[in-house]
C-alpha cells in the first residue's frame, strides 16, 4: 500500500500528477467525501482523552474510570483549542514521526454527545449512523451518498470485518427501514468487486460488460411480453435498471482503468495481510487490507463515500497480532484485568493508526477542482456503533474527526466537551450529522435522525464546524 | 391523511351509492359544522349517524387509530368490520362499544388528555349509532369487505373463516427466488463457513418486513445484489463445466454422456451446444423447458463466447467458458424470478400454467425448483438420479398437477416421514452428524414454515451473557472456560464432535410433533418430549458436549450408542411444548437475564398465535429502554416499572402479561430456580399471571407459567385459526384478506375433519382455485 502512496507522492512532487489527476477524476462539482470509521465494540472516552483535557476535567474527579466520567464535564459546551490530541491513550498515531506529518492540528474530538434513542447495548445495529431504533431508519451514509456521488462510479463502498460466518454483513448500515444495505466482510471480495475491472492483466471488464448485455437483453425481451400487472412489471424494471447502472459503471471504470491501476493495492492472493492468518483470521490485518481498499478507490476517485466497519454483524474478532489466542468477547469479560484493557486500547490505537495512514495519503494528494489536499475536502468520523463501552447505554459516543478543513470543519487540534447526557445543555449524536450534513453543502440538514420529541437542539454543532 | 378519510367514507357508505351521495353531500353542507356546534333537535337518522361517527372518527381518532395505528394505538378504527369487531380489552364488547366508554372514560378518556376532547354532541351521536346496531349509511349491517386494514392482524380473524362465495383476488405475480431456494437450486448446503465459499452467502435475502421469506412481495434484484452474486455464478457454473470440476458434484454432469462434448470437444458442434444449453436451463438454471427464445438466446452467448476462448493446453480455458455461460443463463430474469402469470381464463382470472403449478408446489414442499439436479456427497446422492422433486416436474410435464388426487400424493410423498439415516439431509451433513439426529424429518418447505413461524432459527445471533444465570447451573462462576458456557457455545455452533446444534434439536422436535399428523397444533404446544444432544460418545468428550443438556434442566447422561435416549420427557411441571423450548425462548430472549425476554416473548404470541395486532417500535416515538439492572428487581419488576405509564400500556398490556408467564425461564430458555427479590436477595421465580386481554373468553384468566398458558393455547379455536392463517401466509407467499375465506374456512374444515391433519389442510389449500388461479390484471393495473 505504502508504494502506491509513495507512487502518488513521487508524481504529485515532481507536478506529473495535478495533470494525470485531473484528466482522470475531474468532477464536475466541488469534492466532498466522507468516510466514516466504526468500531463495533465501543469506544472507551478515554481513548480521545487528552492529558490536558483530563487536567482541565479534574483528573483526580475522572479517576481511574475509562467511562462514565460525564460527572466530570461542564455545563456548557467546553472547547479546549490547541489540545494536544497525541497525549490521549489512542491518539499517538496522530503525531508525526519522520517524514510523516502531524495530524494533531488536522483533527478534533467531540466528547460527551448521547444517543439514548439507539438503545446501546453490544450493538445499535443501524442506530449508531441513523440516530434511530434499529432498522427504523436510513444511515447517515445512505441518506447523504447521493449529494455525494458526484461522477464517481460507486456511490459508496462498504468494507469492513466481521466474526460472522459470512463475506457480507447487513448490520450497520441501511438504505431505509429495514432495507439494510450490505458491507463487505471478506477483503477478497472486496478487492474483486471494487477493482475486478480495473485491474491490469485480466478480461474481466470485458466478460462483465458482455454478461451484463447478455442479462439486458434477456429482460428487455421478457418485459416486451410480459403480463402482468405494474407492480409485478416494476420488479423487472427495476432489475433492468440494476443491469444497466452496471453496464454503464463498466464502461466508466474501463475508461478510468489505466490511470488508476498504479494505485491498486496487491491483489488479495499478493497481499501479505492476508496470507495465513488462520481461523477466525486477524481482524486488524484484515481490517487494514480493507483500508487499503478503501485509500485506493478515494484516490482514484472511484467513490468519495466509504464506510468502515470493524467488526460488524458478529463483534467476537480476533486481534492476534495484539493479543492472540483470545477474541473481543472474552477481552471484554475480563476488562478488570488490565492486560486486556491494555490490549482493547491497542487495538483502538491500531484503528487511529489505519485512520492516520489513511489521512496522510488523502493529505499527500492535491485536490482537483480546488485549493488544498484531498484530505481538506474528506471528512473522516472514527466512531463507535454503540457508545461508550462494550456494553454500552448509549450515554456518550466518544468522536474523532480527521480532515474537512475546506468544509468547514475546525479540526484544528482541539477537544471540544458537551455536557453529560441529561444535562439540558447535552447534545446528540445527530447534531454531528447534522454539521456533516451542513458541511457538505446542505443548509437545511438540521434534524437528522428519528428523535422526535427527545431531541435536544436541531442544527450542526458550532463547535465544530462554521 | 386524505386517501385513508377517502376510503374510510367509501366504506362506510358503499352499500348504497345513491345514499351515499345524499349523505356525503349532507356531510359537507352543514352537518359537519352541526356537529361540532352541537346539533339540536331529533336524534340523526342511521345514515346521518353513520356519516356523523365518520366525521367524528376522523376528526378525533384517526390521527392515532388510522388505517395504520400510530402512536401505540393498537387497532385501526377504519372500517365497519373494525368497529364491529370484539375489542381486545373486553371481546363482549365491540370496539364501537369500546370507543364510547373510551370517550365517556374520565379517568382514561379518549382522546387522551392532550388532545381535544370529544363534545357532549358528539359522543351521544357515536353512542346512538353503537346502539343502533352500527349500521352503515343506507342502514344495512352487512361487511364493509375489509378495505382499510393495512396489517392482516387487523382483520377481524371471525369474518375470515366466514365464506360468502368470493374468490381470491390476489393477482398474478412473479416471485424472486430468495436465498434458501437459490442455495438449494444449485446444490448447496444451508449453512456457512468461516470465511471460505459459500452458495449461502448469495445476497437473495428477503425483504426483513416479510413475515416469511416466501412473500416476495416487491423483491426484486438490484445492482449491489448482482455484485455479490458474481463470485457465486462463477462458482456454480464450474459446477456445470465438468463431472470433477467446481465446489459442488452434480452427478449428472458424470452420468449424462451426451453432455461431455461441450468439455472434451475443442470446438463443440452447434447441436451439442444447443443440447447442452437446453439441459442446463431446464435442470440447473429454470427448473422448467425453456422458451425457443430463451434457449436461442443463450445458444448465441455460447457460441460468442467459445469463440473467445484461448486454449493453453489445459483444461481451465474450457472451464472458464463454460462458467461464463452458465452465468449468464443464472442471471437471465426466468432463473431470477418465478411465474404465477397463468394464461387467461375469459373470466377475468388466469389458471396458472402446469409448469407454474408444478414450480409452486415445489417451492412450497421442498423450497426448490423441481427436477434440479441431485449434489453427490460422498458416499451418497442428495436425491434419485433424475432430479429433487422429479415426481413433481413430471407431473407437470404430462398435466396430471392439476388432478387434486395427484396433488394429494405428491403431498404425502413430499412433505415429510421418518428415516433413521436421515437422507433429507445429505445437502448439509455428513454421515457422522446425520446418525445423531432425529428419525423425524420435514421437506423443506415444511421445515422452514415451523422455522420462520416460530422464529427460533435467530437464536444464534443473539448475544447471550451467562446463559445459565439464575437456573440450577448458575453456580456463581464467571469464567469464560466455565463449562456451562462451553455447553452453551456448543449448542449454538456444534463445533465439537458430532452432536446436533440447538437450532436442529428444535427442528427435530417440531418434526416429531408434526410428522404423524395428528392434532398437530395441540401437540406442538403440548408435547414433552424433547430431543438432545448425547452427552456421552458423542465425538468429543469434554464439558462443550457434556452439559449440553443443562439449558433442558437435565444433566442426564445420554450415549449416542443408544439413539432412543436423545428423546428426553420432561417434567409436567417445567415444560410443555415449542413454546418452552429453549431455543425458541432464547431466540425471544433478551441479552441477560433480567432483559425484558417478557416483551419479545409475549408479542410474539399476540401476533403469531392469536393473531392481534401489536404496534411495531418504529410507529412508537419514545425510547423502549428498562431502568438500570439492580440486584432487587427481577425482569418483571423492570419491565413493569419502565412500562407503568398509560401511555406505555397501550401496547404493553398487550404484551407484558403473557410474557411474564414466561418468566420461569431466564434469557436463555433455562428453568430458573431463583429470581430477584425486592430485598436485594432472591426469591422463587413466577410465572401466574392474570390474563384479560384475550381474543377468546376462555383464555382469560390466571395462569400459572408459561406450561400451563400453552396447554391452554392449544385447545383453543381462535388460536387454531391463526395457525391457519399462518400457514396461509407462508405457503401462499401473501397475507390474507376476506376474499380468501372460502379457502381458509376449507383448510380449517379439513384440519378439523382429519383428526388436526397439517397435510388436510395443506391439500385443501394446494388444490383450492386461490392456489390454481390469480385475478387478472385489470386495465391500467
Amino acid at each position: 500500500m505504502f508504494t502506491r502512496r509513495a507512487f502518488l507522492q513521487s508524481v504529485a512532487a515532481t507536478g506529473l500528477f495535478a495533470a494525470l489527476y485531473r484528466e482522470a477524476f475531474a468532477q464536475s462539482v466541488t469534492p466532498r467525501r466522507l468516510v466514516l470509521v466504526l468500531e463495533c465494540n465501543g469506544i472507551y472516552p478515554e481513548a480521545f482523552l487528552s492529558a490536558g483535557t483530563r487536567a482541565a476535567l479534574g483528573a483526580e474527579k475522572i479517576g481511574g474510570r475509562h467511562h462514565n466520567f460525564g460527572d466530570s464535564y461542564p455545563d456548557s459546551p467546553l472547547v479546549r483549542e490547541g489540545d494536544d490530541l497525541s497525549t490521549a491513550l489512542c491518539l499517538q498515531p496522530l503525531a508525526g514521526s519522520g517524514a510523516e506529518i502531524s495530524l494533531v492540528n488536522r483533527s478534533a474530538v467531540v466528547l460527551g454527545l448521547s444517543s439514548l434513542i439507539t438503545g446501546g447495548g453490544h450493538s445499535t445495529g443501524t442506530g449508531a449512523l441513523s440516530c434511530a431504533v434499529d432498522g427504523a431508519a436510513a444511515t447517515f451514509d445512505a441518506v447523504i451518498a447521493p449529494r455525494l456521488k458526484g461522477t464517481a462510479p460507486f456511490d459508496a463502498i462498504r468494507l469492513g470485518t466481521s466474526s460472522s460466518l459470512t463475506p457480507i454483513a447487513y448490520q450497520t448500515c441501511a438504505y431505509g427501514p429495514r432495507r439494510p444495505a450490505g458491507i463487505l466482510v471478506n477483503p477478497a471480495l472486496a478487492w474483486n468487486t471494487i477493482f475486478g475491472s480495473i485491474a491490469a492483466g485480466t478480461s474481466a471488464g470485458l466478460e462483465r460488460s458482455m454478461l451484463f448485455d447478455f442479462a439486458r437483453d434477456d429482460v428487455v425481451t421478457a418485459l416486451k411480453t410480459f403480463s402482468g400487472n405494474s407492480r409485478e412489471r416494476a420488479k423487472l424494471e427495476r432489475y433492468l435498471e440494476s443491469l444497466e447502472k452496471l453496464r454503464a459503471r463498466e464502461a466508466q471504470l474501463k475508461s478510468m482503468a489505466a490511470k488508476v491501476q498504479p494505485l491498486l493495492p496487491p491483489a488479495p492472493a499478493d497481499n501479505p495481510l492476508l496470507q495465513g492468518g488462520g481461523s477466525p483470521p486477524d481482524s486488524l490485518k484484515w481490517l487494514e487490507a480493507q483500508f487499503e481498499i478503501a485509500t485506493s478507490a478515494l484516490l482514484g476517485g472511484l467513490t468519495n463515500l466509504v464506510v468502515l466497519a470493524s467488526g460488524t454483524s458478529g463483534f467476537d474478532v480476533h486481534y492476534d497480532s495484539i493479543i492472540p489466542d483470545i477474541g473481543r468477547h472474552d477481552l471484554q469479560h475480563g476488562i478488570d484485568n488490565p492486560g486486556n484493557y491494555t490490549a482493547i486500547a491497542a487495538v483502538t490505537r491500531k484503528h487511529v493508526e489505519l485512520v492516520a495512514k489513511l489521512a496522510r495519503a488523502l493529505e499527500a494528494t492535491p485536490e482537483v477542482g480546488a485549493d488544498g489536499t484531498m484530505l481538506d475536502h474528506t471528512i473522516i468520523v472514527y466512531m463507535s456503533d454503540n457508545g461508550e463501552q462494550h456494553h454500552s447505554e448509549a450515554r456518550e459516543w466518544p468522536k474523532l474527526i480527521v480532515g474537512g478543513n475546506a468544509l468547514g470543519m475546525k479540526t484544528d487540534g482541539r477537544t471540544v466537551i458537551y455536557p453529560r447526557d441529561g444535562a439540558a445543555r447535552n447534545r446528540q449524536v445527530s447534531n454531528l450529522f447534522n454539521t456533516l450534513g451542513h458541511a457538505f453543502g446542505d443548509s437545511d440538514f438540521n434534524t437528522f435522525g428519528a428523535e422526535g420529541t427527545t431531541r435536544i437542539a436541531a442544527g450542526p454543532l458550532s463547535e465544530i464546524w462554521a | 391523511m386524505g386517501l385513508r378519510f377517502q376510503s374510510a367514507r367509501a366504506f362506510l357508505c358503499a352499500a348504497a351509492p345513491i345514499a351515499a351521495l345524499v349523505v356525503l353531500s349532507g356531510c359537507f353542507d352543514g352537518k359537519v359544522g352541526g356537529i361540532d356546534a352541537g346539533i339540536t333537535g331529533d336524534e340523526p337518522s342511521a345514515p346521518e349517524a353513520a356519516c356523523a361517527v365518520e366525521t367524528i372518527l376522523q376528526t378525533r381518532c384517526s390521527s392515532c387509530h388510522g388505517a395504520t395505528p400510530a402512536e401505540g394505538a393498537p387497532m385501526s378504527l377504519t372500517s365497519l368490520d373494525a368497529l364491529r369487531a370484539p375489542s381486545l380489552r373486553d371481546p363482549a364488547q365491540s370496539f364501537g362499544q369500546r370507543s364510547v366508554a373510551r370517550m365517556r372514560d374520565t379517568v382514561s378518556p379518549m382522546p387522551p388528555r392532550t388532545a381535544t376532547p370529544a363534545t357532549e354532541q358528539e359522543i351521544a351521536t357515536f353512542a346512538a349509532w353503537v346502539a343502533g346496531g352500527m349500521p352503515d349509511c343506507d342502514g344495512g349491517t352487512g361487511s364493509d369487505g375489509g378495505t382499510g386494514y393495512k396489517h392482516p392482524n387487523l382483520i377481524p380473524q371471525d369474518q375470515l373463516f366466514q365464506c360468502q362465495g368470493l374468490v381470491s383476488d390476489a393477482p398474478g405475480r412473479i416471485r424472486r427466488i430468495n436465498r434458501w431456494q437459490w442455495t438449494r437450486n444449485v446444490g448447496g448446503s444451508v449453512t456457512r463457513e468461516w470465511t471460505g465459499f459459500s452458495f449461502y452467502d448469495n445476497p437473495l435475502d428477503p425483504a426483513i418486513t416479510s413475515p416469511y421469506w416466501s412473500y416476495a412481495a416487491d423483491d426484486t434484484v438490484d445492482d449491489t445484489m448482482v455484485e455479490i452474486m458474481l463470485p457465486l455464478l462463477g462458482e456454480y457454473g464450474a459446477t456445470w463445466a465438468g463431472p470433477y470440476t467446481g465446489s459442488n458434484r452434480l452427478e449428472l454432469l458424470r452420468n449424462d454422456a451426451s453432455l461431455r462434448c461441450m468439455w472434451e470437444d475443442e470446438s463443440p458442434s452447434p447441436d451439442c451446444i444447443e443440447h447442452y444449453a437446453a439441459t442446463l436451463l431446464e435442470k440447473g438454471v429454470l427448473y422448467r423447458p425453456p422458451r425457443p427464445a430463451e434457449l436461442s438466446h443463450l445458444v448465441e452467448f455460447a457460441q460468442a463466447v467459445l469463440a473467445q476462448e484461448i486454449p493453453d493446453g489445459t483444461q481451465d480455458p474450457r472451464t472458464h467458458t463454460l462458467s461464463r455461460i452458465v452465468a449468464a443463463a443464472m442471471m437471465t430474469s426466468g432463473a431470477l424470478f418465478r411465474e404465477e402469470l397463468g394464461t387467461p381464463d375469459g373470466n377475468g382470472r388466469v389458471r396458472l400454467t402446469d409448469w407454474e403449478l408444478g414450480q409452486q408446489l415445489a417451492y412450497a414442499l421442498g423450497d426448490r425448483g423441481p427436477g434440479a439436479v441431485p449434489l453427490w456427497r460422498y458416499p451418497d446422492f442428495s436425491a434419485p438420479q433424475e432430479g429433487h422433486y422429479a415426481d413433481v416436474a413430471n407431473a407437470a410435464r404430462d398435466g396430471t398437477i392439476r388432478d387434486p388426487a395427484v396433488v394429494g400424493a405428491l403431498i404425502d410423498a413430499n412433505f415429510g416421514g421418518v428415516d433413521p439415516e436421515r437422507r433429507d439431509l445429505i445437502q448439509d451433513l455428513d454421515e457422522n452428524r446425520r446418525s445423531r439426529r432425529g428419525e423425524y424429518w420435514l421437506g423443506d418447505g415444511a421445515a422452514n414454515f415451523f422455522r420462520q413461524w416460530l422464529g427460533y432459527t435467530k437464536v444464534e445471533e443473539i448475544f447471550k451473557e451467562r446463559p445459565e444465570a439464575t437456573s440450577a447451573y448458575d453456580d456463581g462462576n464467571n469464567s469464560g472456560y466455565r463449562a456451562q458456557l462451553s455447553a452453551w457455545s456448543q449448542l449454538m455452533d456444534g463445533y465439537y464432535g458430532y452432536e446436533s446444534t440447538l437450532v436442529q434439536q428444535m427442528d427435530d422436535f417440531v418434526a416429531r410433533a408434526v410428522e404423524p399428523d395428528v392434532d398437530v397444533l395441540a401437540t406442538l404446544l403440548t408435547t414433552r418430549t424433547f430431543f438432545l444432544a448425547a452427552t456421552a460418545n458423542s465425538g468429543f468428550d469434554g464439558d462443550a458436549t457434556r452439559y449440553t443438556g443443562q439449558p433442558y434442566n437435565t444433566e442426564v447422561e445420554i450415549d449416542a450408542k443408544n439413539p432412543a435416549q436423545r428423546w428426553q420427557t420432561l417434567p409436567a411441571d417445567e415444560r410443555a411444548g415449542v413454546l418452552t423450548h429453549p431455543a425458541w425462548l432464547a431466540a425471544h430472549g433478551g441479552n441477560f437475564e433480567d432483559d425484558p425476554s417478557a416483551v419479545h416473548r409475549g408479542k410474539w404470541v399476540r401476533e403469531k398465535l392469536l393473531c392481534q395486532y401489536v404496534p411495531p417500535l418504529s410507529d412508537v416515538k419514545v425510547m423502549a429502554k428498562v431502568g438500570p439492572h439492580s440486584p432487587d428487581k427481577s425482569a418483571r419488576a423492570r419491565l413493569s416499572e419502565a412500562t407503568a405509564s398509560p401511555e406505555c400500556q397501550a401496547c404493553h398490556s398487550l404484551m407484558n402479561p403473557i410474557g411474564f408467564a414466561f418468566e420461569i425461564y431466564n434469557h436463555a430458555g433455562y428453568v430458573r430456580v431463583h429470581d430477584h427479590a425486592p430485598d436485594g436477595g432472591f426469591m422463587p421465580p413466577s410465572g401466574a399471571v392474570e390474563l384479560t386481554n384475550m381474543p377468546e373468553p376462555a383464555l382469560n384468566g390466571p395462569v400459572r407459567d408459561a406450561v400451563e398458558l400453552s396447554e391452554k393455547l392449544a385447545h383453543s379455536k381462535h388460536v387454531k385459526r391463526c395457525f391457519i392463517r399462518q400457514a396461509f401466509r407462508y405457503y401462499m407467499g401473501r397475507d390474507e384478506n376476506l376474499s380468501d375465506a372460502c379457502t381458509l374456512a376449507k383448510m380449517e374444515q379439513a384440519y378439523d375433519a382429519n383428526g388436526g391433519s397439517f397435510r388436510s389442510m395443506l391439500k385443501a389449500l394446494m388444490t383450492s382455485d386461490t392456489w390454481t388461479t390469480r385475478r387478472a390484471p385489470a386495465k391500467g393495473e
